[in-house]
């Protein structure tokens, strides 16, 4: 309880701080219910992050991060409380106009990359835009492009079975940023690479984030990454517990991007 | 139905149910050595119950297929023998005259009375007969009813006279409810008339109704109205030529007292011929024919006046001809069910394939912690072998109700011609049963196996397997592995040379064949065997085998050479060759292959399943070229593109799932569309206007009645003569007595002989399809008929040997080495014998009908010949062509005739109106037939709803994250359903196209038997019905898992593993 309220403090705090709000959330709570057997995944979290800014939420297994995170990005629905993306409220919107939203608005990098084995690497990037009915020609270009932008120009019609792992989250990643959304979802995007191209990932993505300004919300269970970002969030059993604000760990990352 | 393919029912179910007891035995032997792996297999039956399902019903298929073709013979076989048993009653076999002539084989000449006083000779001989109980002398005679007051006629009667006094032997008349009828008891001047009769003539019993014979009337009170049976003059006979001959005759009868009859033809003391009843009631009785056959021989032999009497054992000959045509009819089914079997064949080894996918990772953990690759195979087995014999238990009962809807629509279609009840048997149920298992346990094994072949790292992992690229590459750039891992194999080879040569030659090439496979794959055995095939089918001049073994011989080479060159280029001109093979005329690929003569219907079947084969081959490595297209159209609709570019990028990454289910869907459309082709081009060859070679109406005389002349009888009648415009006659005589042999040749064959006479010749339209060297035009060729010489022209169908092996065995055939394909041909001898009078001729052939006019059957001879040959015909016709100016319809001028001379009972028809309802039989039996084959459609469909589920499990993150990033659950399902239909599209087009091809070339190119088409018909509707159809019901296969895919919560999806 003294860490919710500590949470509940901190936040209004940055609340009141921060004007240019993305994400804001308000007392979020799910439940799972499966069969006799009922998970309280999150149990009224708040939390607000500012345009441009790159947080990390971490946590033990199963306290809520993923869930979290879909609520947030409007993946999944919430059974109470309110989430406002740019002032938006998605729970507000149809499926397919929140559908529509995330294909304009958003971008997404996974733990297991969820490339599509049956496209190209530069056709998997392209997804978002064809969705987005782009023009092909158009399309292909954006796509080529932000795949040179991740350093896989050469690689571009492998396919994601002929490429390495870190190779395949920078195709995730080119497809995530292809539509240059305004916030980038990240669940685990290191979880499955060793820690050298780990690093490299993240290194990227703190370039991008630092270049596009735009908002990265990573979900990790690794110290090293979280403390990349500007900011951690730590959850437990489904509560935010902690929000440490990281500024000269930002300024460090930017610099060794720069680098 | 006792025999199939010449093979009695009861072996084929000794050997089918041993194959399936050894199967069983496989799985027991599992089971008790491995009760782990026993239950392990039993418990994934009821994990996925939709799964199960469609498992059960994939499955199913193929033993409902087999259970069908073999039930509707049975209710054929079964229909027509109640039918026989039916109006036969107790007669079992009759006697009759058969002339001084040495021919081989029984033949009937019922025209030529007998001694009715030989029954009673033959009677005392066989008092003490076991198998006989009766004796009876019949006479029978032609002639018009009458029934004026209710203003109702029938053209042509059998009035059939019976010996009152020995009718208890024959189990008396009955009526249709079964009660007796007082025969003997009838008032003088009554008569008994067969139900059908009476319905005919709206004449019951007490009413009044005339007989004319010979021109006189005769009236007659009916007494009694009995069940149609040969007793009461029903009974069915094929005529022997002319139209009338496309279907059967039915013929209504009046039973009188055998001595009134006798007194109105002055045939006192004779009779036609004498009914004889076995001991025992109407289906026992059959039983025992060949002793009392026997018997009669014997007793015949003993009495005065026997010398000249044939047996004729009609209800034996009756039983075993409906077993023939039970058989032929099952052997049809079988043969046109084995594309969908073959289909079916594929979904079952699909089915496997899929729970291997699905089960990757299990098996890979237990291949992990210490699993044999057989152990999981035998999991497999076990577990199939279970749904086996669920499934093929549904499918026998299914088939059975499939059968049963075909013989309600067969009944609707042969309308009064037979009543077919549905029947099935428990042994052809089993045989069904068995042979079902037996197949399906088959493709198990072979799934089992090679399903179980995995990496166990990539399958724990959910890795793609390395092992198919591996393989392509072997040669190239680790043969140093391979042959470091086949070194065990190696130095096992003296040993195994040593042990095995000499003591068990077949497991050595068992072992060489395993260590020439690890090298080389499967290519080499293929192609050694299919090179065996194609030798064999040279040295034997036969097409099935050489056909078989040159498509296997060149798939075992693509196999071989992908290890060398790029696979597409290999399978594309290695498949590409081979369809020109398949769809080349015959002559064309002579020129480079060896002439192996011309194949049997079995070769629709392996044309079909290699046509296939290749084309999904040629597809599936040039798919992306063809999907391309599908993706620049996508292109022009923006909000489809990205469910476009989904629907078609899995396809081209499956080449396995994608490629079985085209060529199921295109095996089965295949089968259907050739079927739909070949029988509109036979209707529109066979039954058009032509057929009627130029004639508008028959008029077939009464042989009790006869006419010389129908001009001269149509004359003061109230027929408008003007309307005519020629009147040609042709006479014949009956089928049994038209005995006809290749010079040479022991045994007599029968064959519709006819002679015409003028008129005929001149008026007719009848043109020739070849004609005999040394005649220059087909005018010269009628101009030799007309001349009187002893030759003849003769129907193409005396060329044809018959496929099915359900046709009349007796039946004459033209010598094989007689080519008609040609404008002109050889002459040829026949010899024609009168069965009547003993005198054979020797008249030469020097034309071929056209096989468009399709109504003339049998050999033409001049008029004077026929007569000098067999005199008195036993029937005549006469043919009428109408002024096309009169404007008179033909139907209604047919029945003014029948009306104007119905004392003299001719029996007038509009021909246009016969040939109509031919083509409305044909095409009623060619639509059940392609129903038959369209159950193969749910194979394919139930291929794609495997697929289609399976891809919902299969690709539920990668759907998760498509929903993620945007893509509408309206794209999603739209890209499940495209996919779909791209696959069914690309199997149905591919098959019709086939179809269309293999028939344009045997149609057009003269190699579809001697029919000579002049013009190659497409079944546009009926193509087009198929596809709409197939992909109507591939759409909605695939609307359920589409569904599934597109309400997939997205993070789930993403959280699923």
């Amino acid at each position: 309880m003294t860490a919710q309220l500590l949470t509940q403090t901190e936040t209004t705090n940055r609340r009141a701080a921060v004007k240019d709000l993305i994400i804001s959330a308000n007392d979020v709570v799910k439940t799972y219910r499966t069969g006799a057997v009922t998970v309280n995944a999150l149990r009224g979290v708040d939390l607000d992050v500012a345009r441009g800014e790159m947080i990390a939420i971490m946590g033990p297994s199963g306290c809520g991060k993923t869930t979290l995170l879909n609520s947030l990005a409007g993946l999944d629905t919430i059974d109470s409380g309110r989430v406002l993306i740019d002032g938006q409220d998605l729970a507000g919107l149809s499926d397919a106009e929140r559908t529509r939203y995330r294909a304009q608005r958003m971008g997404f990098v996974f733990q297991f990359y969820n490339l599509l084995p049956v496209l190209s690497a530069v056709e998997n990037v392209e997804l978002p835009l064809v969705v987005s009915k782009t023009l092909p020609k158009e399309a292909r270009e954006r796509a080529h492009a932000m795949l040179e932008r991740v350093g896989l120009g050469r690689w571009a019609d492998h396919r994601p079975a002929e490429l390495s792992g870190g190779q395949r989250q920078r195709v995730t990643i080119a497809r995530a940023l292809v539509n240059d959304p305004a916030i980038v979802w990240a669940d685990e995007p290191t979880g499955d690479l060793d820690s050298e191209t780990a690093d490299e990932i993240m290194d990227l993505m703190i370039e991008l984030n630092r270049t596009h300004r735009q908002t990265f919300v990573i979900v990790t269970h690794d110290r090293r990454i979280g403390e990349m970002t500007d900011r951690i969030v730590r959850m437990k059993d489904g509560q935010i517990v902690t929000s440490d604000d990281r500024p000269a760990a930002r300024e460090a990352s930017k610099a060794a991007a720069a680098e | 139905m006792s025999d199939i393919f010449g093979l009695s029912m009861t072996t084929i179910l000794m050997v089918v149910v041993s194959i399936m007891a050894a199967c069983l035995a496989t799985t027991a032997v599992i089971g008790l050595r491995n009760r782990v792996i026993f239950k392990m297999a039993l418990r994934n039956i009821p994990r996925r119950r939709a799964q199960t399902i469609l498992i059960m019903v994939g499955l199913m298929l193929s033993t409902l297929i087999i259970a069908a073709a073999l039930t509707t013979g049975d209710t054929l076989d079964h229909s027509i023998t109640a039918s026989t048993y039916d109006s036969l009653g107790e007669v079992d076999e009759t006697l009759a005259y058969v002339g001084e002539t040495d021919s081989e084989g029984v033949v009937s000449v019922n025209n030529v009375p007998i001694d009715a006083a030989l029954a009673d000779r033959l009677e005392a001989e066989l008092a003490d007969n076991p198998d006989i109980d009766g004796v009876m002398p019949v006479l029978t005679v032609s002639a018009p009813a009458v029934n004026d007051a209710a203003g109702r006629s029938e053209p042509q009667v059998v009035v059939t006279g019976l010996d009152a006094a020995r009718l208890p032997d024959f189990g008396e008349l009955r009526t249709a409810g079964g009660e007796e009828i007082d025969f003997a008891g009838l008032p003088a001047g009554s008569a008994v008339i067969s139900d059908d009769l009476a319905a005919a003539l709206d004449a019951g019993t007490g009413d009044r109704i005339t007989i004319y014979y010979e021109g006189q009337p005769q009236e007659l009170t009916v007494g009694a109205v009995a069940d149609g049976s040969i007793l009461t003059g029903y009974q069915q006979q094929m005529a022997n030529a002319g139209p009338a001959s496309i279907g059967e005759v039915e013929l209504l009868g009046v039973a009188v007292p055998l001595d009134w009859l006798q007194s109105l033809t002055g045939l006192e003391g004779q009779a036609r011929f004498i009914a004889v009843s076995n001991a025992g009631g109407v289906e026992d009785g059959a039983e025992r024919t060949d002793a009392a056959v026997e018997a009669l021989e014997a007793a015949l032999a003993n009495v005065e006046g026997g010398e000249q009497i044939g047996i004729n054992p009609l209800k034996q000959d009756a039983v075993e001809g409906a077993e023939t045509f039970g058989a032929t009819f099952t052997t049809l089914f079988l043969v046109m069910g084995l594309f969908s079997i073959a289909a079916g064949v594929l979904l079952i080894f699909m089915i496997f394939m899929m729970l291997a996918a699905e089960r990757r990772s299990e098996m890979g953990m237990a291949r992990a912690v210490g699993m044999t690759r057989s152990h999981l195979a035998q999991g497999f087995i076990t577990e199939g072998t279970a749904y086996d014999l669920g499934a093929a238990l549904i499918g026998a009962a299914a088939g059975v109700l499939v059968a049963f809807g075909i013989a309600t629509v067969l009944d609707r279609t042969l309308g009064d011609t037979l009543s077919i009840t549905p029947y099935a048997t428990w042994r052809s149920l089993a045989v069904a049963y068995a042979l079902g298992v037996s197949v399906t346990f088959l493709t198990i094994i072979f799934a089992s196996v090679r399903s179980s072949r995995l990496n166990i790292v990539a399958a724990i992992r959910d890795l793609p397997e390395q092992d198919a690229e591996e393989r392509g590459a072997r040669p190239r750039w680790s043969w140093w592995r391979q042959v470091a891992a086949g070194a065990p194999l190696l130095a096992r080879l003296p040993l195994e040379l040593l042990w095995n040569v000499v003591l068990i030659p077949l497991k050595f090439l068992v072992f060489a064949f395993k260590l020439q496979a690890h090298y080389l794959g499967w290519g080499p055995s293929i192609t050694v065997v299919g090179l065996a095939f194609a030798l064999l089918g040279t040295a034997a001049t036969n097409m099935f085998s050489f056909s078989l073994g040159l498509s296997l011989a060149v798939l075992g080479l693509m196999l071989l050479l992908r290890a060398w060159l790029p696979t597409r280029l290999v399978y594309t001109s290695g498949a590409g060759l081979m369809l020109l093979y398949w769809l080349l005329p015959p002559d064309v690929t002579n020129t480079v292959l060896p002439d192996v003569g011309d194949g049997g219907p079995e070769m629709l079947v392996v044309s079909g399943i290699f046509m296939v084969l290749y084309s999904t081959l040629i597809i599936m490595w040039n798919a992306d070229l063809i999907v391309g297209f599908v993706s620049l159209l996508g292109r022009s609709f923006s909000s489809w593109l990205p469910a476009v570019k989904m629907a078609v990028a899995y396809p081209l990454s499956s080449k396995g799932r994608a490629g079985m289910t085209i060529a199921m869907f295109s095996i089965v459309v295949f089968a259907l569309v050739m079927v739909a082709t070949i029988s509109t081009n036979f209707r529109e060859l066979l039954l058009t206007e032509d057929a009627a070679a130029g004639w508008d109406i028959e008029v077939t005389a009464n042989a009790s009645n006869p006419i010389d002349d129908l001009g001269q009888s149509l004359a003061g009648t109230s027929v408008n003569a003007d309307a005519i415009n020629a009147i040609g006659r042709v006479d014949g005589i009956s089928e049994p007595n038209s005995l006809v042999r290749n010079p040479g040749d022991d045994a007599w064959g029968r064959y519709p002989i006819n002679g015409a006479d003028q008129s005929y010749i001149d008026n007719a339209v009848v043109e020739l399809q070849t004609r005999a060297e040394g005649y220059e035009s087909d005018e010269a060729v009628w101009q030799a008929i007309s001349s009187g010489h002893p030759v003849a022209v003769i129907d193409y169908r005396a060329f044809e040997s018959d496929e099915f092996g359900g046709g009349d065995s007796e039946r004459y055939v033209a010598p094989d080495e007689i080519d008609i394909g040609g404008d002109t041909f050889q002459p040829f001898e026949i010899e024609l014998q009168s069965a009547r009078s003993g005198r054979t001729e020797t008249i030469t052939v020097i034309g071929v009908i056209d096989s468009s006019i399709s109504t003339l059957r049998g050999i033409y001879l001049p008029q004077a010949v026929f007569a000098d040959i067999y005199g008195t015909p036993d029937i005549s016709r006469f043919y009428v062509q109408l002024n096309e100016s009169a404007g008179v319809d033909e139907a209604e001028f047919a029945a003014d005739i029948q009306g104007a001379l119905r004392t003299s009972g001719v029996r007038a028809e509009s021909i246009m109106e016969q040939i109509e309802e031919q083509q409305a039989f044909s095409s009623s039996f060619f639509t059940l037939m392609q129903g038959f084959m369209g159950l193969g459609l749910f194979v394919g469909l139930a291929a794609l709803g495997v697929v289609s589920f399976r891809a919902v499990v299969e690709r539920r993150q990668q759907i998760g994250m498509l929903r993620a990033i945007g893509y509408q659950r309206g794209m999603v399902a739209a890209s499940f359903m495209l996919e779909s239909l791209i696959t069914a599209t690309l199997g149905v087009l591919t098959g019709v196209g086939m179809a269309l091809a293999l028939s344009y070339n045997l149609i057009a190119g003269g190699n579809m038997g001697d029919e000579e088409f002049t013009t190659f018909v497409i079944p546009a509707p009926t193509i087009a019905l198929v596809i709409v159809a197939a992909l109507a019901a591939a759409a909605l296969m695939t609307w359920i898992p589409a569904r599934k895919a597109a309400t997939v919560p997205v993070s789930e999806a993403l959280r699923y593993e």
